[in-house]
């Protein structure tokens, strides 16, 4: 039996009249890869911020290795607890090299310098950027960039790791780059993964488990199979893109 | 048990916190639309003010008539530091635009200075000690012309945001610049004219404080600060809260000029400090310039 | 390695220098672009490394002067004791105005200082029993290393280059450590440091604490070696300003960076002043105000970092034409 590393009960957040996360409840296991789909504005990246303590929960909990976070701050205690997590938007420390990036994130649990930059190689080896280690992030392509969020997230060395759309805007050969390099994360250190993806293809190949959200609420979860098939997953998608193949 | 001498003090301070207002609601403008904190904004009123003596002094016209011609220098002033020294820089971190106007500050205050050395300068009008009295309550005319001005001012400006096309057009580019371009608002000219209807608002201020007020060089840094504590009270970027916060400021401000007078700086610097900790989003809480706020 | 052999080698011929060098009005120059490189690395670390502009540096600088000072002549207090204490208030009023601010985003941190700047001259203005207002302090010449004061020029050489060695040895050091890390992570994204674990507002918090106990130092420096202060010489914006302008034209967030602005904008701005002479009064600070706008807009960089990249770029053409 897995232990379970996040759970999820009754989320809310309102931002003025605007209910942007309605009631959500969720949980993910050690290892486990989950994916939060659903179409646009459903409230999945201000679900990661909920998590990662970037925003405050109008109502409703979370627990993290049963410890309750639901309200705790600032953002780096979350880090710190074990959290990580890249961003929609990327946002590299762009006026840095890509080694220093990532050396910042392996800092969180390795505060001799010396250890963090070995650390931080391995990450970005295990990426693939290791040959980019003295290029300045934010000369890097965005392709480039996404791994390298991925880089600095896992050097944190989560133990629950939320990636919101890393694989928006690749090229399908990129994309069969990157699902390997997740899942072997997710193998190797033992680490729960929440993706947030648009690439519908990628998150059915990728994650054992799915959760929708529409509207703010969650109208289904299963396996990817069983998601697929929902009548009410159809319906959400229908008229926005017909990618559900 | 309110005395006369008390009503008269709020008068006053309601009379100067409207010309607060004024310099603020140009500042707090600016900082809406571009993200910039104009730090010449006091030395725009500076120049206004200047602007106002020298056409009292050579061609003997009176400051109010000189307020539009104020309010037309200080806009093509503003629209060039704009399109000159902003637009450039839009692109580069926050700390750059804020050198830049720093920059410009600190030239505009020593070239005065070189140019019109550190005297300070009055002009005198026929109507200068005139009062209207009411009762045992005097009020002086050219602080009650200055506060009519800088109200009038205040609400053509807001007018104009409010209703007409270009205003709104202002506003849609100070919600989300991406997506206001993506509908096809001209980015530069917008910034360019929200640039200059701030730095007009000093223009009509100038005009309206040259017969209460004394002009040199470093006038500007007195009302720039004001003019912070006000946006800040308000709202960054908030026209409303910076016209009630440039009144509770001028309250303020005569009331611990009744009282303490020398102290009268340390009581704003304390209600920013408190505004800062308690109430960063300002009085109305519309204030923008901070996002959700991360704290321990 | 190199980097050290250099540094050691500008350290030893700057200390022999005053063997050499006789003329008062050279070494007067000397010291004030130790002191003022010592301040521009006080500002450097919170305005530099962490991107937290301060505009009101100059309150810390004069709290420093002014507490030593008052304690001396008021109290009869030793200038060392002076120091310890100008250091601990300095400390403390940083943390105050950057408690609030840092919480925030935004430029509530410029606004508090340029305002909290202001508000001490007027105070000092204001409080004459202890400050004598704008008549300023005047420290009595009476030499000695328990008064902090000596004889001639060559002392104050070598301490005021003692404090820019150590001031710029610290900024060397943090660029390097995890604090420097982290601090500039922070400027560069606030939510990405904080997804790093990194407690952006305490950090900064720590990086303006240390500023303003370097500035203070730096002040007491001043008053020792001026022998008298008033409000106008220290609080005023220009001397904030100037700390800033050293640091953004040496490379803001370059330990190198303040020093080089201060080797060139001092002496230049002696020399301006001499030779435009009072009658041009304000014009030397024009000067800066347009030499700011113009390094914002040309190299924002600074020197320090344009000319690296200009070495790096001529060194890799060179590679590729060998290349070929």
């Amino acid at each position: 039996m897995r232990r379970n590393v996040l759970e999820v009960k009754d989320l809310t957040r309102r931002f003025g009249g605007l209910v942007a996360v309605d009631g959500v409840s969720f949980q993910i296991a050690e290892g486990e890869l989950m994916g939060l789909i659903g179409p646009n504005g459903a409230g999945k990246t201000t679900i990661f911020n909920l998590i990662s303590g970037h925003l405050l929960p109008t109502s409703g909990s979370i627990r993290f290795l049963d410890m309750d976070i639901t309200h705790l701050k600032p953002p780096a205690a979350r880090c710190l607890a074990g959290i990580g997590r890249t961003f929609q938007i990327v946002k590299p420390f762009g006026g840095l090299t890509v080694w220093d990036n990532v050396t910042i994130g392996a800092l969180a649990r390795h505060p001799d310098m010396g250890e963090a930059r070995e650390r931080a190689r391995q990450m970005l080896e295990f990426v693939g950027l290791w040959g980019y280690k003295e290029v300045a992030a934010r000369s890097l392509t965005l392709p480039g960039r996404k791994r390298l969020e991925m880089a600095r997230a896992m050097a944190t060395e989560p133990k629950l790791l939320l990636l919101d759309e890393v694989m928006a805007g690749l090229t399908p050969t990129e994309i069969s780059e990157v699902l390997p390099m997740i899942r072997r994360f997710a193998e190797e250190f033992n680490v729960a993964i929440i993706v947030v993806e648009h690439v519908m293809a990628a998150v059915m190949r990728l994650c054992e488990w799915i959760v929708v959200i529409h509207h703010g609420k969650k109208i289904s979860e299963g396996t990817p199979k069983e998601v697929t098939k929902d009548p009410k997953v159809i319906e959400a998608y229908l008229g926005e893109e017909a990618f559900i193949a | 048990m309110i005395s006369y001498t008390f009503i008269q003090v709020l008068i006053s301070g309601v009379l100067l916190g409207g010309i607060y207002a004024l310099i603020s609601i140009g500042l707090t403008l600016i900082f809406g639309v571009i993200k910039v904190i104009n730090f010449a904004h006091g030395e725009f009123l500076m120049l206004a003010m200047y602007f106002a003596y020298w056409m009292w002094h050579y061609w003997g016209v009176d400051p109010y008539a000189s307020v539009i011609v104020l309010a037309a220098l200080l806009f093509l002033i503003g629209a060039a530091t704009q399109r000159g020294i902003i637009q450039p820089l839009l692109r580069s971190p926050a700390s750059m635009q804020i050198f830049a106007t720093v920059g410009l500050s600190v030239t505009l205050q020593n070239v005065a200075l070189f140019l019109w050395k550190a005297d300070y300068r009055t002009i005198q009008t026929a109507y200068q000690a005139s009062k209207i009295t009411i009762g045992e309550l005097a009020i002086g005319y050219p602080r009650l012309v200055a506060f009519v001005g800088a109200t009038a001012m205040t609400i053509i400006i807001f007018w104009f945001l409010k209703n007409t096309f270009t205003g709104r057009a202002i506003r849609a580019i100070a919600q989300d610049r991406m997506a206001a371009m993506l509908v096809g608002v001209n980015q530069k000219r917008m910034y360019m004219l929200a640039f200059g209807l701030g730095s007009a608002c000093v223009g009509v201020a100038g005009g309206l404080l040259m017969p209460i007020y004394y002009v040199f060089p470093t006038v500007g840094t007195y009302f720039s600060l004001t003019a912070f504590v006000v946006v800040v009270l308000g709202g960054m970027g908030d026209i409303r809260g910076a016209w009630i916060g440039g009144i509770i400021i001028g309250l303020v401000e005569a009331i611990s000029g009744f009282y303490v007078p020398a102290l009268k700086e340390a009581v704003y610097f304390a209600i920013f400090i408190l505004i800062l900790l308690f109430r960063p989003s300002g009085i109305l809480g519309l204030g923008r310039g901070f996002e959700e706020v991360a704290q321990e | 390695m190199k980097r050290w052999v250099w540094s050691l080698f500008i350290l030893a011929l700057l200390s022999a220098l005053p063997l050499v060098v006789e003329t008062q009005f050279y070494l007067h120059i000397f010291i004030l672009t130790f002191l003022y490189a010592s301040f521009a690395n006080s500002w450097n670390l919170i305005g530099g490394y962490a991107g937290q502009l301060s505009l009101g540096h100059a309150a810390f600088f004069g709290i420093g002067a002014y507490a030593c000072a008052i304690g001396s002549v008021k109290f009869g207090i030793s200038p060392f004791i002076g120091l310890a204490i100008g250091v601990i208030i300095a400390v403390l009023v940083s943390a105050a105005i950057g408690y609030p601010c840092f919480r925030l985003r935004g430029p509530f941190y410029t606004l508090s200082t340029i305002a909290f700047a202001e508000v001490v001259r007027l105070l000092t203005l204001y409080w004459r029993d202890l400050t004598e207002g704008a008549v300023g302090i005047l420290i009595p010449f009476k030499p000695g290393v328990a008064n902090l004061i000596f004889s001639g020029k060559v002392p104050y050489y070598y301490i005021g280059l003692a404090m820019m060695a150590l001031s710029t040895f610290l900024c060397y050091h943090v660029e390097r450590s995890r604090f420097g890390y982290y601090l500039v992570a922070v400027r560069e994204d606030e939510d990405a440091a904080e997804a790093c674990g990194i407690r952006s507002a305490r950090y900064k918090l720590y990086a303006a604490m240390i500023s303003a106990a370097i500035a203070a130092v730096c002040g007491v420096f001043y008053v020792q070696y001026m022998l008298f202060i008033d409000p106008e010489g220290v609080f005023n914006l220009n001397v904030s300003i100037q700390a800033a302008l050293m640091t953004i034209i040496g490379g803001a967030g370059t330990w190198l960076g303040p020093v080089v602005g201060a080797a060139l904008l001092i002496p230049l701005g002696e020399f301006l002043r001499g030779w435009l002479g009072g009658a041009a009064r304000g014009l030397h600070m024009a000067f800066y105000g347009i030499v700011l706008i113009v390094v914002v807009m040309v190299i924002p960089q600074g020197i320090v970092v344009t000319v690296k990249n200009l070495l790096k770029t001529k060194a890799t053409r060179k590679v590729e034409e060998e290349r070929r």
